[in-house]
């Protein structure tokens, strides 16, 4: 089962990395064994269903980017890393997230509304994409946070798979949500999956002076370890950070279908 | 006298609120560098030092000297103090709150005679008491059969009493009370090198973790003080954000200032004291690396700050109020924040700018929302919106809030993408009003 | 254009929530063209009155009509909220019951209703539904369960609620909201859910929340109102608002239409008083006059009184009163039975019924009455009968109406307690979390009534700075809060009595006081709406006189009574001549000391003169300087006019009374005798709302256009707006001239019992008891200190062989002394049947609690013991409550205890009289600035008897303890500044411009220096003030015993009690 997560990193590594990579396995299972599960179901069968473990792997490290590369799909982003930060943590009392920043737009009453109480928040803002990633990676390593976050413009592979042993070791989930740069495709980075998420277009509405409660998302799913891929139409996340397949009724007039599976 | 009532007398008269904690630490650092006149000092009350001068007077020339060299120093640095030296802690602190002369050297117990009872260290009840049968000077209860004493005013009065004429012995355990927290090295040789500095901070820091581990306590501010022979002293102070006694912390904590430390011709003496401590008992320390508590949160932090600056680590902490941008303060990692946040009725954005940034809008009056409107050069069209959420200024804060009413609009754009803009209800002066796009919502 | 009404509007009187007067929202409203307004406080109709008022001279004054529609906020315990309205008569007593039933089950100020209470009261409602639990909430299961059981209940006479809230997600809420409606069949009305009349009231309604809340405004966080929009809006504005809602707009209309019922429809019907079974009431008061009057005139009826009795009877008979004076004959029955003094006052003693039933003192044969001041037949307006008891026996009276006419008759009227100066500033202050000690340092020197709040300019001499922006604003708002409603309190002794019952009229709920029941509406409410009260007041003097007559009577063997005081004792008026008026009811005032020598009274007519002309209405007017030269004959008596002489010839051609000035508003300025009535009760209103100018025109104007001189006309209309405020009728003047008379008679031929009787009816009147012990012992009475063997808890009378002019001598009363509690002294009273020896002797025998014992002891009692303060002292410190039958196995008598004898120092005689102050608030020994004349005459400071030796002009440099601070009336006027030394009296006259310098030393002073120009006028001496020095620190010194170290205590206890009173 671990066939997918783990082969490319496999292949660069030496005997001795082997060897501390399967302890970190072990690790990582042993954790399982005390949390009683190794990945946060979304509670979507269609999504929770790609993974053998049932959900997104805990222990790993995860990329997020925006649909687009405008505010609208940061925004997006930052809410859907916030609310699977959020759960992460939310078993367990005191689990903190640390959100590493790269400025100060982060608005506590707005993550609360998609699951990341304030209690559970620490921001740390850093200078430059190189603080920013040792901070990260210093909070992976301390052993008491339920995930990281790093607000990441760039990040080489190198750095990448830094951030992803220092998960492994501590069972802490680490988020990379990509800020939105000037180049256009970011370099390829290890990541356990990478995904792409962005407001959906055609949200209907038939009164200019309501906004409809719903609010739809494309979620893309580019690449994860597992080989899965796909593409979905979600409610985003409630005030628990629970994502919802729109319901049938109410999205009919979206002309599209419930959710589409294009892998 | 009440400010107010100070202010009738002298319109001009400053003022500066108080600030007890300031002053306590003001106090403490004050006493850290009486150590110079003997090894155990310790602040007395919000505004006294206790200086234990037992076998220390001949280094300085004698008693009076000795004195007499403490009020020199402490002018030199602006204050103005009262200082008494006597046989007795009771008979000092009386001559020196309630003694005639601001300095004074006490030979006999008779000098305490004229003195009022209150220099009993007495609570106000027990003076007003003793008044009352016209008992007011330390002279007049002498001369009051003391068996008659402690049914009338209680035994402290009689303990006191004999205290201050040396016939019951105080506990120096009571003027010292900073004792276990602290450790000191006297070097025979001078010490200079960096190695040997690390080395003997090292050996304090441990002795003093030993300390606070028997006594089931944390640190929460250190100082390192090391005295050199040209009896100036340099001092690293460092702070936790919780209560800790884990070596390796604290080690780390000084380590990154260990640099500043110029140990000129010498130091022939170091110090650490642990200034404010708190009840730290003994935590199961998780092997698995899941668990976790408080203590390691705080070394996280205590160390992400020291490396991205103390202001760049902090929690979101919520504020009542209705003006969106102050609904969040940020908060010292180590505070808790309190488990009710923000109302979940309001849909907030999870991106918020600061300062709001200037939208051009095309919207109806006198409430309706944008129909669709220019941010960062890029037109939008608006197919939906909600609003006004009328919020209003608060305007106890300054005047300019008083008229200040914001009209808040989620709009959507032909994207799908959700803003929030408002109008600032104020007209300009050209009769128009300003829009602001303040956040993004997910 | 549709219409609009407004159905949910909440005024000020939901105490602390709305923020706006129910007048200013009915104005507001009517300028804004909206068809109707309703007022809707929460489970009250506390504030309906008013708006009704306001409507109905809106309507008096323009000829518009704004209807008003009377309706509450019913707050259930369920949570949820519905508005009400009355359609009918019959519906409103439900209404009124539904809301006595919430109200008597729980405290004071508080409501406890569940929805079936509404279900069994709601007959002909109109009900509301509000939706807004919680704002921007979407309308659950919970409101269509409830709005479902609201149409079963009522059908057609539901709706629900639609509100903009300006909040978030607006459009889809209102939009569920209809569509609940129309499933559950309920037509929606719109309403703005009103805080405020205009939109500038957004921050007061903050400041009032943060009160009511007990927060500060910085913390008052999602507590404060999303206040926005919640004031009134025209009715174009809100069909715009609710463009999507058109019908909800139109329904407003609809409701209002359905609602018929009006406050003026009250039918207030007085009980019937069937006392003599075969007569009416009529009858029963026609035989009961008559008997009273053969009892009032032995010597037969004079016709002239006769006449009085048949004209008055017969306009009682056609206005139907006569329960009304029955009600009041049977409480003065009733108080006389158990012999309570009592009295009459104000404008019932111009009834000659009314004294021939014995309520009132004045003799309609020696006395003109104006019976039409009471009763008129053209005013309509029902008669008000005070009566006063004495006040320590009031509640028997009180609680036996409430027993003989049922709880659900006889109410007491509620008094609104309104924000004055002090209050308002400090606790607009506190919601600003400015600090105390700036809201203290702002109202120090405000006067206790004072209407205007603090300026800029107090702030100032506070050194503050005045544009600091929460100063700005404490300045603002205070002013703004100043006069709003706090809470119902009960009116001091008004009883509303009805007929039907009480509970058909208006709510009743529990008073703070145990056994009292009170309705919510005021005595403005209650003549709005012509019902009938009675005025049960207290006052002290009556408790002093009863005292006075039992000590003459147990020590003297003299019987008298009110009634059997002579009025022509040339030896009464001598003494008050002499201004010797200290304890005196009503002249004892600094002011009235200075009329008295000037005014010379001689007759009884004189007092009635003396009482009424020291008030803000003849001294406002400017009246009382030409009265004062016409009675000395300086001055000749003219008439501004013939028409005026019979109106003035009493007053030797110089209005003095109320009615006279009623009466030249009617004569001179050709008012009807109802808008004369008018101007008088605008003139009263607590807060006067732009109409006085009205007024001044109309009068000011009438009386020139009549050919009289515009000065006289002007003073004659100031001296109505003083009248408006603090007037004194005639009639009421001359029932407190018998009291005067009362008293100054006991004062000058028994000055022994006088004080006695006086200083066990504190506290009253103007002056401390040290005032009083030193005015009778300058009057040559002995006055004995508290003595544990010889004092009871009142001051009693003991013999005084030795005394030259005859007097027993005073032995002061327990209750003096600080501290003392009643029931210990009974104990110790009664234990003492041999005398006590020593305090523990007394602590033992009369189980008397340490602390009491301790009291004793610092009141010096133990003196004639031989134990000084201190041994006394000394002595009680060694004792312990509890510990008696461990230490007590020796007989009494025995040796106290084997403890060395403590020697301690006396104190001085300076310390003793400092002593005798902090704990008696007198001293017998000696006066305080006999101690500190040295220093004061080495400071240039001279006695105040030194004033007598002074030439009108004279510059002096004076000294001395401050007795009375008094403010008359006027705001702008002068203050009056009593001081005393251990010589004499003397009297400050500070203008306003040198008061405004030395507010503080005026304000805070005890002991207090001054230079100034003497001014006499006959005998009175003044000193007009130039400089003021505040010496309160010198008294200290006083205590202090030069032979021990000068060291002072900390804390406050050393401070001397050397209490002032001020009167405003």
């Amino acid at each position: 089962m671990q066939n997918g997560r783990t082969s490319a990193a496999l292949r660069h590594l030496t005997l001795g990395h082997l060897k501390e990579t399967l302890r970190g396995l072990e690790r990582a299972e042993g954790f399982r064994a005390k949390t009683g599960q190794a990945a946060l179901p979304f509670g979507i069968a269609a999504l929770d269903s790609l993974w053998p473990e049932g959900g997104l792997p805990r222990g790993a490290l995860h990329e997020i980017a925006g649909a687009s590369a405008d505010a609208g799909g940061f925004a997006a982003a930052t809410a859907f890393t916030a609310s699977i930060a959020g759960r992460l943590g939310a078993g367990r009392p005191n689990a903190p997230v640390l959100w590493c920043a790269r400025g100060h737009e982060l608005y506590g009453p707005g993550l609360a509304g998609v699951g990341l109480a304030a209690q559970r928040l620490i921001v740390a803002e850093a200078r430059n994409d190189k603080d920013l990633l040792a901070a990260m990676e210093e909070g992976l390593r301390a052993g008491v946070l339920a995930a990281v976050v790093g607000e990441v413009e760039r990040i080489d592979l190198t750095a990448s798979r830094r951030l992803q042993l220092a998960a492994e070791k501590t069972g802490c989930t680490a988020l990379v949500l990509r800020r939105p740069g000037k180049r256009a495709t970011p370099a390829p980075i290890t990541a356990a999956s990478r995904w792409r998420v962005g407001p959906a277009p055609g949200s209907g509405a038939q009164d200019f002076y309501q906004i409809p409660a719903a609010r739809p998302w494309r979620l893309e799913l580019i690449r994860a370890r597992c080989g899965a891929h796909g593409s979905w139409i979600v409610e985003a996340p409630d005030a628990q950070g629970h994502l919802r397949l729109p319901a049938l009724l109410a999205d009919r007039s979206l002309g599209a279908p419930v959710w589409q599976n294009v892998a | 006298m009440s400010l107010t009532h100070a202010r009738a007398i002298l319109p001009a008269v400053g003022t500066a609120h108080a600030a007890p904690l300031d002053d306590a630490g003001a106090l403490a650092a004050l006493s850290t560098g009486c150590f110079r006149f003997s090894p155990w000092v310790a602040p007395c009350g919000a505004d006294g030092i206790w200086i234990d001068a037992t076998g220390v007077s001949h280094l300085f020339g004698g008693e009076d000297r000795m004195v007499a060299r403490i009020a020199r120093v402490l002018a030199k640095s602006g204050l103005t103090a009262r200082i008494a030296m006597a046989a007795t802690p009771g008979a000092a602190w009386a001559l020196a709150r309630h003694g005639r002369a601001p300095v004074c050297v006490s030979t006999s117990t008779h000098d305490l005679d004229p003195l009022p009872v209150m220099a009993l260290r007495l609570d106000a009840g027990t003076a007003r008491s003793l008044w009352r049968v016209g008992i007011k000077t330390i002279a007049a209860l002498k001369a009051i059969p003391r068996a008659t004493l402690p049914l009338r005013f209680g035994k402290l009065l009689v303990t006191r009493l004999d205290q201050a004429l040396g016939h019951a012995p105080e506990s120096i355990d009571c003027i010292v009370p900073q004792e276990a927290r602290r450790r000191a090295i006297v070097f025979a040789d001078p010490i200079s090198t960096a190695e040997d500095i690390r080395r003997c901070t090292e050996k304090l820091v441990r002795g003093l973790c030993e300390d606070l581990e028997k006594r089931q306590e944390g640190a929460r501010k250190l100082d390192l003080v090391f005295m050199r022979t040209d009896n100036s002293h340099q001092a690293i102070r460092v702070g936790a954000g919780r209560p800790s006694r884990d070596l390796k912390h604290i080690l780390k904590l000084f380590a990154e200032h260990m640099d500043t430390v110029a140990p000129g011709f010498g130091i022939d003496k170091a110090v650490l004291t642990a200034w404010k401590y708190a009840p730290l008992f003994p935590t199961q320390t998780d092997s698995d690396g899941g668990g976790q508590h408080a203590g390691d949160l705080a070394q996280l932090t205590d160390h992400l700050a020291n490396r991205l600056g103390e202001s760049a680590v902090y929690r979101l902490a919520p504020a009542a109020t209705h003006i969106p941008e102050r609904a969040q303060n940020r908060a010292a990692p180590a505070e808790d924040i309190p488990a009710s946040a923000w109302p979940t009725c309001l849909p907030r954005p999870v991106r918020m700018f600061s300062p709001p940034e200037p939208v051009e809008v095309v919207s109806l009056l006198p409430d309706h929302p944008p129909a669709r409107f220019v941010w960062r050069g890029t037109l939008r069209k608006v197919r939906c919106a909600d609003g006004p959420e009328r919020v209003c200024g608060e305007w106890w804060l300054n005047r300019d809030e008083v008229a200040e009413i914001r009209d808040y609009f989620r709009v959507e754009d032909q994207d799908g993408a959700r803003y929030w803009l408002f109008r600032d209800n104020r007209l300009t002066p050209n009769q128009s009003h300003l829009w602001f796009l303040h956040g993004v919502f997910a | 254009m549709t219409g609009y009404a407004e159905l949910q509007v909440t005024t000020n009187y939901s105490f602390l929530r709305g923020a706006s007067y129910p007048r200013e929202l009915v104005m507001q409203a009517a300028d804004l063209g909206l068809s109707a307004i309703a007022v809707t406080d929460r489970n009250s109709l506390a504030g309906v009155v008013k708006a009704y008022a306001a409507a109905t001279d809106h309507k008096k004054k323009t000829g518009q009509e704004i209807k008003f529609i009377t309706g509450c906020r019913l707050d259930l315990a369920c949570g949820r909220s519905l508005l009400c309205y009355p359609q009918n008569r019959e519906a409103y007593s439900r209404l009124v019951r539904l809301l006595t039933l919430g109200k008597r089950r729980v405290e004071k100020g508080q409501c406890h209703l569940t929805y079936d209470d509404v279900a069994t009261h709601g007959e002909g409602q109109i009900f509301i539904a509000l939706a807004d639990a919680a704002l921007g909430d979407f309308p659950d299961e919970s409101l269509r369960n409830f709005l479902t059981r609201l149409k079963g209940d009522f059908r057609h006479q539901t709706y629900l609620a639609l509100t903009r809230r300006f909040r978030p997600n607006e459009t889809p809420r209102l939009e569920a909201l209809a569509e609940l409606a129309r499933d559950c069949r309920i037509p929606t009305v719109a309403t703005n859910d009103v805080l405020f009349h205009k939109s500038d009231r957004r921050i007061l309604q903050d400041v009032v929340t943060c009160i009511r809340l007990g927060k500060t405004i910085d913390t008052l966080g999602h507590d404060r109102e999303w206040s926005a929009d919640r004031f009134l809006k025209p009715p174009a504005e809100m069909a715009r608002l609710f463009s999507r809602y058109p019908e909800a707009v139109e329904h407003t209309q609809a409701i209002a239409a359905r609602c018929s019922f009006s406050l003026g429809e009250l039918a207030y019907q007085y009980p019937d008083e069937n006392l003599i079974p075969e007569l009416t009431a009529q009858e029963a008061l026609e035989k009961l006059t008559h008997e009273g009057a053969a009892e009032r005139y032995p010597q037969g009826v004079p016709e002239k009184v006769k006449r009085q009795i048949a004209y008055e009877m017969a306009i009682i008979g056609k206005l139907k009163y006569a329960p009304y004076f029955l009600t009041v004959w049977r409480i003065v029955k009733q108080a006389r039975k158990i012999g309570i003094l009592c009295q009459g006052r104000g404008s019932a003693a111009n009834s000659a019924v009314c004294y021939c039933l014995g309520v009132t003192p004045i003799n309609p044969d020696e006395q003109k009455l104006l019976f039409e001041r009471f009763i008129s037949e053209d005013r309509g307006e029902p008669p008000d009968i005070d009566v006063d008891f004495e006040h320590e026996r009031r509640e028997e009276i009180i609680q036996w109406i409430y027993n003989t006419y049922g709880r659900d008759h006889a109410a007491m009227t509620a008094t609104v307690i309104h924000y004055r100066s002090r209050r308002a500033v400090r606790e607009v202050a506190k919601a600003l979390a400015l600090p105390e000690d700036i809201a203290a340092g702002l109202v120090a020197a405000i006067w206790g009534w004072s209407e205007s709040g603090v300026g800029e300019d107090r702030a100032r001499a506070l050194g503050l700075d005045p544009n600091d922006w929460r100063l700005k604003l404490l300045i603002r708002l205070s002013k703004q809060l100043i006069g709003f409603p706090r809470h119902l309190s009960q009116h001091p002794g008004g009883f509303v009595i009805s007929k039907d019952r009480l509970d058909d009229l208006v709510p009743i709920e529990n008073a703070s006081m145990e056994d009292r029941t009170v309705i919510e509406w005021d005595k403005d409410d209650i003549e709005t709406l012509s019902m009938m009260k009675v005025d049960v007041l207290g006052l002290g003097m009556l408790g002093c006189l009863r005292r006075a007559f039992d000590l003459l009577r147990d020590h003297k063997g003299i019987h008298q009574t009110i009634a059997g005081i002579p009025r022509d004792d040339p030896a009464l008026y001598d003494m008050l001549c002499k201004a010797d008026s200290v304890g005196v009811f009503q002249v004892e005032s600094r002011a009235q000391m200075n009329m008295l020598p000037r005014l010379k009274p001689r007759c009884y007519y004189d007092l009635v003169v003396e009482v009424a002309i020291v008030r803000p209405g003849p001294i406002q007017g400017g009246m009382v300087h030409p009265y004062l030269k016409r009675r000395q004959k300086i001055d000749p008596e003219t008439y501004p006019s013939e028409e005026l002489r019979a109106v003035l010839t009493r007053t030797m051609g110089v209005p003095l009374f109320q009615e006279q000035a009623m009466e030249i508003a009617i004569v001179a300025a050709k008012f009807t005798p109802s808008e004369a009535d008018a101007l008088r009760r605008a003139m009263a209103t607590f807060r006067n709302d732009g109409r006085i100018h009205e007024f001044a025109d109309r009068f000011i104007g009438g009386m020139t256009r009549n050919g009289y001189e515009k000065d006289f006309a002007e003073r004659c209309f100031e001296q109505i707006k003083g009248f408006g405020t603090y007037g004194f009728p005639e009639s009421h003047a001359a029932s407190f001239a018998i009291l005067v008379c009362a008293s100054s008679w006991i004062k000058c031929h028994h000055p022994d019992v006088f004080l006695c009787a006086i200083l066990n009816a504190q506290p009253m009147g103007f002056y401390q008891p040290a005032q009083l012990v030193r005015d009778a012992r300058e009057h040559g009475v002995t006055v004995r200190p508290v003595d544990v063997n010889a004092s009871r808890w009142d001051s009693v009378l003991e013999l005084d062989p030795g005394n030259p002019k005859g007097y027993l001598a005073v032995r002061l009363g327990f209750r003096l002394i600080t501290g003392m509690k009643e029931e210990p002294v009974a104990a110790l009273v009664a234990a003492r049947e041999r005398p006590y020896v020593s305090p523990r002797d007394l602590w033992r025998r009369s189980g008397v609690a340490v602390t009491q014992v301790v009291h004793l002891a610092e009141g010096d009692a133990f003196a004639s013991l031989g134990f000084g303060r201190r041994d006394a002292i000394w002595s009680v410190k060694a004792l312990r409550d509890g510990s008696l039958p461990l230490f007590d196995a020796a007989p009494s008598g025995g040796p106290e205890f084997a403890e060395p004898e403590a020697v301690l120092r006396p104190l001085t005689l300076g310390g003793e009289v400092a002593e005798d102050y902090v704990h008696l608030a007198l001293s017998l020994r000696a006066h305080p600035l006999s101690f500190l004349r040295e220093k004061l005459r080495k400071h240039g400071w001279m006695s105040l008897d030194s004033l007598k030796n002074k030439k009108d002009g004279a510059y002096v440099n004076i000294a001395g303890l401050v007795l009375v601070r008094q403010r008359p009336g006027t705001a702008t006027g002068v203050v009056f500044v009593t001081m005393e030394d251990e010589f004499t009296h003397a009297n400050l006259v500070v203008w306003s411009t040198v008061f405004e310098r030395y507010r503080s030393e005026v304000m805070t002073s005890r002991l207090l220096a001054c230079s100034g120009k003497v001014q006499t006028e006959g005998n009175v001496v003044h000193v007009v003030v130039r400089e003021l020095f505040d010496l309160s620190h010198w008294l200290k010194a006083l205590a202090q015993d030069p032979e021990e170290m000068s060291v002072a205590l900390p804390g406050a206890a050393a401070e001397m009690r050397l209490a002032s009173r001020d009167f405003h």
